[in-house]
């Protein structure tokens, strides 16, 4: 009865109720459009790095992060690997062998991180794989081809096909060399990766370190989106055992965590900025919407009708409107968000090639990117926002004389 | 004036809607006014820590020295370009830099040596603030051991510590090879990724002895303080450059440039996004507010007041509400800027790096005029439109139409 | 800078073999130039850039191909600056700050004595003769013989062919020159200035000359070289790199 009245007063008043609901519903849709623009700024770039380094988590010997030396390494890979898998939450895991040395081409060396890496794992998820700017990414696990970076191709002048000797301390300490040959070129952006990163399949970099098939420098665990890392550790290194230690991205990669963090914060900075903005808008309707019906409640109280009943309705029309409004302007901002994400907004004009953050490149297009749990807790916010708000303006309606509201 | 007194006289007897309005005018104002501020805040901070540290505006090398830098290319014409730069009010600073090792027991590292004037340093660039553990080198030594600055990340690895001596070796100005045994007086916390992992930081007359180099000045590092653009900068000393190499911090650092494009793309998105949402309110308040007056309207068209009044009424109400908002809002949104620059908003993150450079997680506003005008008079204008459109219906109306319009 | 010639110049000893011209022979004479089971000389090396260019006067002894001391004698300055390269270990000596340093591999590609030489010259260990496939070169002047030699599929060498012409008889190497991926000339080290050295007839003074470095020449001259006379572990010491 309460409903079905409200109903009809919200179409009675048609233009009233269209400039409400497009208060709410324009707020609401800028909100979710700009908090999904603000989260693919870093979203990707924590999926890509996440990806080319270790993963979520990595196991490797405890005393490697801080005096990392070829010897360090994790035995028994294959068997740690199985019983990783096995954890819940856990979609991946993949082994890296890491050493610092030399590259030299026959036109002068280079100081390179050299990276040995499972080219079936890579090949999937590594950006690097998508970043080649010629030749072909690694074939088979042991084979003799490499990838480096555009920056360290200029250095050394290497084209595809070229040969190079990597040189590195082996695990037994002795000097190690071999030759490869550069199999394919990327380019990421990042002055760090595309100067000193030199990809190798994994078996050859253990037969130049001298290390077993079944050892490994860093076994890296890739988790389901959104799964919690602070649990899943726990349960890594369980399984890892006492011998070995368990570290997250963000202790592997401080600068990036760092600025993700202080990325995080200045969004949700603005992000309240914007809701304030927003949270105005919708209360200046309302209240004015409210202001302008003194009259019409006037009436109504004169026919009899309850001050509490007229509160009440003004309560359900507002929570009607705001249902209303939120659907329009979840489809709105989420349709243009997600039509952004899919599109992608080019800002190369403002950012004509390569940019990184701590070493890691950032994708100059920018992707929105809008969650269903972002979506949904903007929503539920504003509803509950917009029926508190009516909550303000209504408690004047008792005081309404009937002879001064229909002056 | 006697419209302005009807206008003044209406604002006054509907009380409550002309607060009403008032509100959502001064409080969009001034939230823009704050979030503008915020996001110039940024990118100025950006640039500030990019050039602040060590960069500078605009740096001097010899032709050919940043492809390839060897320590015998000088800048010759280093003396004229200081003095030009003294003359323009700039701070500038020399430096020099050679290749060599460090080692420490049995850990030895590559290392950037850098020949520097620390007083100069210290009044130019905030490199010497930047110290985590033990002094900067202008603090007086014993004056026998040769005092030596690392980053941070040099230092670790070299497992080095504040009074440790290390051993250097180096590669000197005609090929020779120089040595000599360090005191290590401080650890510089994150500066820059260069600086972090390589950075091995002498008094100029040290890194002579060390290198048998004389006073080879290899860059020239010039601010303004922010008082000049870069380009104004580079220009003041471009004449007397001679052959050399003058570079703002755009063309030194392009990734950082990039970098800074992005965000600058991120924020005008920001900002559009936030002008809408504040027009949104004015725009809504004010049409309902307008609409809701029909009635009224209707009465003075019955009157005889005639379509021109009732859009002159109504505009010079808006107008009255759009300025006394818009002003209102500014000073407020001035306020909480003010207070916000000074104060800034602590972002959580220590040693962060971005494109190689050091930031400041503080982020605080920064107070321009534009970003205080630009949303007080968007907001006003804005609040007289959206007025004018519904007053402009209503006067088009049938007084009898009019006044029956709820 | 993947210096074959510098471990050559650097060892010393056994007369080259003789007659026959087998490509694989040509080579191996050419390894072994200077090389004996010991050796021990002193040698003077210029380095010409552009910009610069001094001459060092360099003591050595060696044992073997990777077990060598080097010390510099002159100029003054440098006098006394040490390096040991010992199996895949090299560590300088500097006297001024009596410090002995190890080069750890990361640094290798770090310049040598300040010469256009790096570290990873003194420890590469690549051989013609054990790393290259060598075959005459039809139609080389009379009296020369010229060596094309191609690396054997996974030697850890750079080039990617290798020139040596050599005059016939003595077998003695006249000019080796280096090729890198695409074919293009890398540097050339010609041998000059025979004469009798270490008991036995060759070429004093060996030039470098990195293509595309227009300026740029190191040249090493052997002023005395004695082969054979057996040298002792301690020789080889740490405690001889600090103590001449």
């Amino acid at each position: 009865m309460l409903l079905s009245l409200s109903w009809r007063s919200l179409w009675r008043h048609r233009r009233r109720t269209l400039l409400t609901a497009s208060s709410i519903g324009l707020s609401l849709a800028l909100t979710v459009f700009f908090v999904a623009l603000s989260d693919g700024f870093y979203g990707n770039l924590v999926q890509g790095v996440v990806r080319l380094e270790a993963g979520n988590l990595s196991v490797e010997r405890p005393d490697y992060h801080d005096a990392p030396e070829a010897g360090l390494v994790v035995d028994g890979v294959p068997a740690l690997r199985a019983r990783l898998a096995a954890i819940p939450g856990v979609v991946g895991t993949k082994a890296l062998v890491l050493a610092d040395g030399v590259a030299s081409g026959s036109s002068g060396g280079a100081a390179v991180r050299i990276v040995g890496v499972e080219p079936a794992v890579e090949r999937a998820i590594s950006p690097i794989a998508r970043k080649l700017v010629a030749g072909a990414y690694l074939g088979a696990a042991g084979g003799r081809d490499v990838i480096v970076g555009a920056a360290l191709a200029r250095r050394l002048s290497l084209k595809v096909g070229a040969r190079l000797v990597l040189t590195t301390g082996a695990a037994s300490g002795d000097l190690a060399e071999q030759l490869f040959r550069v199999g394919g070129i990327f380019r990421t952006g990042s002055e760090e990766l595309d100067g000193h990163l030199v990809q190798v399949p994994i078996d050859a970099a253990r037969a130049l370190l001298g290390l077993r098939p079944e050892q490994a420098t860093r076994v890296g665990v890739l988790l389901a989106d959104g799964h919690p890392e602070a649990a899943a550790r726990a349960a890594v290194a369980a399984v890892a055992g006492a011998g070995l230690a368990v570290r997250t991205w963000q202790e592997v990669l401080p600068d990036l965590a760092a600025f993700i963090r202080v990325d995080t914060a200045s969004n949700y900075g603005l992000d309240t900025m914007l809701l304030l903005l927003a949270g105005f808008t919708i209360f200046n309707t309302l209240l004015m919407s409210v202001l302008e019906r003194r009259r019409e409640f006037g009436v109504m109280m004169a026919l009899g009708t309850t001050p509490r009943r007229v509160q009440a309705q003004v309560l359900v029309e507002s929570a009607l409107l705001a249902i209303l409004a939120c659907a329009l302007g979840l489809l709105v901002g989420g349709g243009a968000a997600v039509l952004g994400g899919w599109l992608g907004i080019d800002v190369r004009s403002f950012a004509s090639s390569g940019l990184d953050v701590g070493g890691f490149a950032i994708d100059p297009i920018l992707r929105p990117h809008l969650s269903a749990a972002l979506a949904l807790g903007l929503t539920t916010t504003v509803l509950v926002a917009v029926v508190l708000m009516a909550l303000v303006p209504i408690r004047s309606i008792p005081r309404i004389q009937p002879t001064e509201a229909m002056r | 004036m006697l419209t302005l007194r009807i206008a003044l006289r209406n604002l006054r007897r509907n009380g409550r809607r002309t607060t009403v309005t008032a509100t959502a005018v001064t409080a969009a104002t001034a939230l823009l006014v704050i979030s503008l501020c915020l996001m110039d805040g940024m990118h100025a901070g950006t640039v500030h820590n990019a050039t602040a540290m060590v960069a500078g505006e605009v740096e001097v090398h010899a032709a050919g020295y940043r492809a390839s830098p060897r320590i015998h290319r000088t800048v010759a014409a280093a003396d004229r370009i200081l003095a030009r730069a003294h003359q323009a009010g700039l701070d500038a600073v020399t430096r020099s830099y050679g290749d060599g090792l460090l080692a420490l027991g049995t850990h030895t590292v590559g290392a950037r040596f850098w020949g520097i004037d620390p007083a100069a340093e210290r009044r130019a660039f905030e490199l010497a603030r930047h110290v985590a553990r033990g002094a900067f080198l202008d603090a007086p030594g014993d004056g026998k051991a040769v005092p030596v600055v690392l980053g941070a990340r040099l230092a670790r690895s070299l497992h080095a510590e504040v009074g440790s001596e290390v051993a250097a070796i180096v590669q000197g100005d005609q090929g020779s090879m120089g040595s000599g045994l360090l005191r290590v007086t401080g650890i510089l916390q994150a500066v820059s990724t260069e600086v972090d992992l390589g950075a091995a930081i002498l008094r100029r007359a040290d890194f002579d002895v060390l290198f048998g180099a004389h006073a080879a000045v290899n860059e020239i590092a010039l601010t303004s303080h922010g008082r000049l653009p870069a380009d104004a900068v580079a220009a003041a000393v471009q004449e007397v450059a001679g052959g050399a190499e003058v570079l703002t911090w755009r063309g030194l650092s392009p990734g950082l440039a990039e970098m800074l494009g992005v965000f600058s793309a991120f924020t005008w998105m920001a900002g559009v996004i936030f002008l809408a949402s504040a027009a949104l309110g004015v725009t809504n308040t004010m049409l309902m507010a307008t609409f809701e007056r029909f009635r009224e309207f209707g009465v003075i068209l019955a009157l005889g007041g005639g379509p021109r009044r009732v859009l002159l009424d109504v505009a010079t109400e808006a107008l009255v509400l759009g300025v006394a908002g818009g002003v209102a809002g500014a000073l407020l949104g001035l306020g909480g800027a003010a207070w916000l620059s000074v104060h800034g908003i602590e972002l959580g993150g220590h040693e962060l790096l971005l494109s190689g450079v050091a930031f400041d997680s503080v982020w605080r506003a920064r107070v321009t005029a534009e970003a205080v005008v630009l949303p007080a008079l968007a907001m006003g204008v804005i609040c007289a439109l959206a007025s004018l459109y519904p007053a402009a219906r209503a006067a088009r109306l049938d007084p009898v139409v009019a006044m029956a319009q709820r | 800078m993947n210096g074959t010639w510098l471990i050559a110049a650097l060892a010393l000893a056994a007369p080259p073999a003789r007659a026959a011209v087998d490509p694989q022979a040509v080579l191996a004479a050419i390894d072994d130039l200077y090389q004996g089971k010991t050796s021990q000389g002193i040698m003077e090396m210029e380095v010409v850039t552009p910009d610069w260019s001094r001459t060092m006067r360099l003591r050595l002894w060696s044992r073997g191909r990777d077990v060598f001391l080097v010390r510099v004698e002159a100029p003054a300055k440098d006098r006394g600056v040490s390096t040991l390269r010992n199996g895949s270990e090299i560590w300088n000596y500097l006297p001024n700050i009596d410090r002995t340093v190890r080069i750890p591999p990361a640094m290798l590609a770090s310049a040598w004595m300040g010469s256009d030489l790096t570290n990873d010259d003194l420890v590469k260990l690549s051989r013609l003769s054990r790393d290259y496939v060598g075959q005459l070169t039809p139609g080389a002047p009379p009296g020369e013989l010229e060596i094309t030699a191609l690396p054997k599929p996974d030697a850890a060498v750079v080039w990617t062919r290798i020139v040596a012409r050599v005059r016939q008889g003595g077998l003695l190497p006249e000019e080796v020159r280096y090729y890198g991926d695409d074919g293009a000339l890398a540097r050339t080290v010609t041998f000059s200035d025979v004469r009798p050295l270490g008991g036995r007839h060759v070429p004093a003074v060996l030039t470098v000359v990195p293509a595309g470095k227009p300026g740029h020449r190191t040249v090493l001259r052997y002023l005395t070289l004695e082969l054979d006379r057996p040298l002792p572990d301690a020789r080889f010491s740490l405690h001889a790199l600090r103590n001449p």
